[in-house]
């Protein structure tokens, strides 16, 4: 085997470990969302009109500001808020018991699924999680 | 040249008058996707009026819809009859579910407050603008905050007021959380409250609790055969999403029931302390107050007159007093279901309306019902409500004995007729 034909071989294994590894993570964030968060926000993401907001589609979840995703699942969300101009009567409960994996994880799923795949957000880490955890009162 | 001017002005003009004439109505025809039984008749009558939630017929037919959304500003849409055709017009400007006539007035509700208008002779109303504020100041906390009313013959108003709560948790909709107990909840809300048609500006001093422990009722109807007040209660959501150690998930999307109360003064549905298992047919202990699924409630609650598959949202009640339908019709009940949002991993269900026969002012058979109206959804077994391309909500009949059916998704409205054979 040639220099650059290992050298090429090395590169399609570390490309497929990665992409095995992004998979994984999105397969965990995935079995998360099924457990902690579909019954409200739904398989398609869709949420359920005027009562749980969707999630697909939605500027918050595609958007750079983490701190305000990662703080709505640790401490939940109530009142009468906008929602890209919508109103939903649902109340989320805190999910303070996730671990900060758990949360970066579930956080990556949704903004990675269905059309939200297309904004190509930027990856939430769980020091991102652990770092807006500990700021909270 | 001249000729094909003339023909494209003619067309255009046509156009035009097609135009104008579907502004003014929707035209009505057999609805081939609804199923109903044999010899009735489904038809749309308007489409796309707003979030059309609970509706009333005037004797001149005249039908009024209330809105859950503004539509450009206004919360309540007239459907003037104009022989087999209806104009549109809007007025009130405030969002709501609760809408009906008795005699010469109109009531409808916002989600804090009770509205009156009154009619002329020609069955106008004249202070389209400037109704009467009757009720007012109710609790109105997001969850369940709709305000469903009747008012029945006798000056009496009925309101559902909401529990803002899903079971009264300390941590609402939070695994493992411990009941309030007492469930404070249930001072001003999560029951329904009774009030007068004639006075002006009443609030909780002014009204009776009159029924309690009903977590969330939409649909609701006066019974002039027991002379009560019948109400569809929307029983609680997540048992498997908040207590997984006694709870499958498939139990809990078929479990608590949800049912159907006759209530008097002072009945008590349960809520929060128990529910109704649809398949045990028995009153549980909920598990927020220890119960475990095992566990039947040992306080007192109110048998239901009928149970529904979980989570199918009873949204709109009538019991149907006219004479156009076959006798079988006569004073039974029927019910429209929102449909599920919460049974997953099942698929979502009850996208449909119901009819329940009555005898001797009771169900027929204790477990009997029937489901009159199917296909609403328009697809089989969807995983999501939004999969859903209609949603059926109120009810009403007019004094023909035709039966009215809303649609809160694409504000679609049905008339529902009936062809002896
Ligand atoms: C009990 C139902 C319920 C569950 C379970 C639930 N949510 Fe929510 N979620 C809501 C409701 C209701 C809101 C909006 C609250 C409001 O408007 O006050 C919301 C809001 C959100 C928002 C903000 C959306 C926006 O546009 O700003 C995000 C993000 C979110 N939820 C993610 C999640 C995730 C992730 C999970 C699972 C870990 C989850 N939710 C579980 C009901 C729920």
């Amino acid at each position: 085997m040639t220099f650059s034909k290992r050298a090429l071989f090395l590169l399609f294994l570390l490309i497929l470990m990665t992409s095995h590894l992004r998979s994984q993570t999105y397969n965990k964030g995935k079995k998360i969302y099924q457990e902690a968060c579909l019954s409200c926000h739904q398989e398609d993401g869709g949420g359920v009109m005027n009562l749980n907001p969707p999630l697909d589609g939605a500027s918050n979840v595609i958007s750079n500001n983490t701190a305000y995703l990662i703080k709505v699942v640790l401490l939940g969300l109530k009142g009468k808020v906008a929602l890209d101009n919508k109103y939903y009567g649902n109340v989320m409960a805190p999910h303070n018991n996730l671990s900060n994996q758990e949360i970066a994880d579930v956080l990556n799923y949704i903004r990675n699924s269905w059309s939200n795949k297309k904004a190509k957000a930027k990856k939430i880490l769980v020091e991102d999680v652990e770092a807006t955890r500990k700021s909270l009162p | 040249m001249q000729i094909i001017n003339l023909i494209i002005v003619m067309k255009s003009h046509v156009i035009l008058l097609i135009l104008v004439f579907m502004g003014i109505s929707s035209f009505a025809q057999q609805n081939k996707k609804i199923l109903v039984p044999k010899n009735f008749l489904i038809e749309i009558i308007a489409d796309n009026i707003g979030s059309a939630r609970h509706l009333t017929v005037a004797p001149n037919g005249d039908i009024y819809v209330k809105l859950n959304d503004l539509k450009d500003g206004k919360g309540i849409v007239k459907l003037q009859k104009n022989g087999a055709t209806y104009t549109q017009y809007y007025f009130g400007n405030y969002e709501g579910t609760g809408i009906c006539i008795q005699g010469n007035y109109l009531y409808a509700s916002s989600n804090e407050a009770v509205y009156k208008y009154q009619f002329d002779k020609q069955w106008n109303i004249m202070n389209p603008n400037h109704p009467d504020t009757i009720i007012e100041k109710l609790v109105s906390e997001g969850q369940h905050e709709s305000k469903s009313l009747v008012v029945n013959n006798q000056n009496e108003v009925y309101v559902n007021i909401g529990a803002y709560s899903n079971a009264c948790q300390e941590q609402d909709r939070t695994p493992q959380s411990k009941g309030f107990f007492p469930c404070p909840i249930l001072e001003k809300a999560g029951g329904i409250w009774k009030f007068s048609s004639q006075a002006l500006h009443q609030s909780y001093p002014e009204g009776d609790r009159w029924a309690t422990g009903l977590r969330n009722v939409v649909g609701l109807d006066w019974n002039y055969q027991t002379n009560s007040l019948f109400v569809t209660q929307h029983g609680m959501d997540q048992l498997a999403d908040n207590y997984p150690q006694y709870y499958s998930k498939i139990k809990s999307a078929n479990t608590p029931a949800e049912c159907l109360y006759d209530t008097k003064l002072g009945t008590n549905a349960g809520w929060p302390y128990s529910y109704y298992d649809y398949e045990l047919k028995k009153i549980m202990l909920a598990p927020a107050y220890g119960g475990d699924g095992i566990k039947e409630y040992q306080g007192v609650a109110q048998e239901p007159v009928m149970a529904f598959p979980a989570h199918l949202a009873p949204n709109g009640l009538l019991f149907y007093t006219g004479n156009l339908f076959p006798e079988k019709y006569k004073n039974g009940a029927f019910i429209a279901f929102h449909g599920s949002w919460n049974r997953s991993p099942e698929p979502q269900a009850g996208f449909f309306v119901v009819f329940v026969p009555f005898k001797d002012s009771k169900p027929t058979l204790k477990d009997s019902w029937e489901i009159f109206a199917d296909g609403f959804a328009e697809v089989k077994n969807p995983k999501s409500p939004n999969l859903a391309k209609h949603r059926p909500c109120g009810l009403a009949q007019d004094i023909e004995g035709n039966l009215y059916i809303s649609d809160d998704k694409m504000g679609t409205i049905y008339k529902v007729s009936y062809r002896h054979p």
